[in-house]
């Protein structure tokens, strides 16, 4: 006898017609729901200008007027003497060009803040005159990169002149006449201005023998705007030039400098300072 | 070139993540003076903390942020340090309530955008975050040897300033790259009246 499946048919049929299939909810995947928690890209705190109007406020750290945050903020490099990575500006960049087939090196009086030269073009060494004199042993110490990476640096290096003194000197001399050059084109006043409201910061140069202080910082505080306004002074005596003192008036003269327009001479008289002592 | 794609959290750019939910970074609506000094540290201590994430995307440089923190709030005299470059005599003129809002400010900024800004508050923006991350950076320097040379870099460069007393010559080279480096700290320290 044949088996009937008509019935059994009917059955499956109506068993499937109970459980037709639903439709899926409509729900977004979690990949644009939440894009932030895996898209490993450097975050920002978004802040709007009417909702967070009282955070905004608080960010008034005028970090352009400040030699201080000009010196942090520079790019770090490793200092080959110390091992240690730091800010540019209190590093001396190392220069090597190629003289009569042997690489030569120099010291440069200016470093950049730019982050271009990454090639490892230049070495840095820290900015310190007694460490130097100390620690400067040979010439491999302080090569730059590309130029130890030669192949045949070895039988090179016998022939490189180096004399350590000298090169210091050079350099120290050569900081003397840039600084000598830039101060002495400015006016020199006998009491200096007291007029602070266009910058929040003041700088003023002296040269004071009796005061064995290179900076004093003298802050002001200033209630209703909530800014501190501050004096850096500098004293130039550690550098010991007569021309300077000359310049100075024996200590009566002062100079009166602002961050704007002389931001160069500013990180200049820093670096000097900090070279020396 | 690449889309804009915007979530409820965030919009994120080509290289850029900007959370708009950021009502847990920012201090109470609250008075502040109200608080006793326990709490008013620790409203501080705990939303810096919560800025991690801010900071770097590089596990090791939020541990070292996580690590300055804790030793910033936990083991640093932050007055000896302070006397030691500036001379005893001279003394505090702001209070340190002042000083632990201004360092939130400051790392505020530092991991902040801001709509339609100035090209002042840009150029904040940028410096901020590059002192910040230098400073990290000297951080992890300051620790980094611990484990190879004798066991005393914390105890020299965090507790005791080895780096900032004492002269040139009995130092070590590493020592004198800290000693410049915490100087402009610190004076960078009294200029904004901050206390990194």
């Amino acid at each position: 006898m044949p088996f009937d499946t008509t019935i059994l048919k009917s059955l499956q049929i109506s068993k499937v017609g109970k459980k037709l299939p639903q439709p899926l909810p409509l729900r977004t995947s979690p990949l644009f729901t939440h894009f932030e928690r895996w898209a490993g890209k450097t975050r920002k705190l978004l802040l709007k200008e009417p909702n967070h109007v009282s955070m905004l406020k608080s960010f008034n750290f005028r970090l352009n007027d400040n030699p201080f945050a000009h010196i942090l903020s520079s790019p770090s490099r490793l200092d080959r003497i110390g091992k240690v990575k730091l800010p540019k500006q209190l590093l001396i960049q190392v220069k090597s060009e190629i003289k009569d087939k042997y690489p030569s090196i120099s010291l440069n009086t200016v470093v950049d803040n730019s982050i271009r030269d990454t090639t490892s073009k230049h070495s840095y060494i820290l900015n310190k005159m007694n460490l130097l004199e100390k620690n400067l042993r040979n010439i491999k110490s302080i090569l730059p990169l590309h130029v130890l990476s030669d192949a045949d640096i070895g039988k090179k290096i016998p022939h490189i002149q180096f004399e350590k003194d000298k090169l210091l000197e050079e350099h120290l001399s050569k900081l003397k006449e840039l600084l000598w050059d830039q101060l002495s084109k400015l006016p020199l006043t006998e009491k200096p201005i007291t007029d602070m409201s266009s910058s929040s910061s003041q700088i003023i140069v002296t040269y004071d023998k009796s005061n064995s202080d290179t900076l004093k910082l003298n802050i002001i505080k200033d209630e209703s705007m909530n800014i501190n306004k501050y004096i850096i002074t500098f004293n130039l005596a550690p550098i010991n030039e007569p021309k300077f003192d000359e310049l100075f008036a024996h200590g009566s003269k002062k100079l009166n400098l602002d961050q704007r327009n002389h931001a160069e001479l500013i990180l200049r008289i820093y670096r000097t300072l900090m070279l020396i002592t | 070139m690449s889309a804009i794609i915007e979530t409820k959290n965030a919009i994120s750019t080509g290289n850029r993540l900007f959370i708009k939910n950021i009502g847990k970074f920012l201090l109470p609506q609250t008075d502040l003076n109200i608080c006793n000094d326990k709490q008013y540290i620790l409203i501080h201590y705990r939303r810096l903390v919560r800025l991690k994430p801010f900071i770097s995307q590089r596990q090791m440089i939020q541990n070292t942020y996580i690590g300055y923190l804790k030793y910033k709030f936990k083991y640093e005299d932050f007055e000896k340090r302070r006397s030691l470059v500036l001379g005893k005599e001279t003394s505090n003129h702001i209070s340190w309530k002042t000083e632990l809002l201004q360092t939130y400010n400051f790392i505020m900024t530092a991991v902040s955008h801001v709509e339609n800004q100035s090209i002042n508050a840009d150029r904040d923006i940028i410096m901020a975050k590059q002192i910040l991350k230098n400073i990290l950076t000297l951080e992890y320097f300051k620790i980094e040897n611990n484990e190879r040379i004798g066991h005393t870099d914390f105890y020299d460069y965090r507790v005791q300033f080895k780096q900032l007393n004492g002269s040139g010559n009995q130092q070590d080279d590493k020592g004198v790259d800290f000693g410049e480096f915490d100087k402009v700290v610190m004076y960078l320290n009294e200029t904004l009246g901050t206390r990194l």
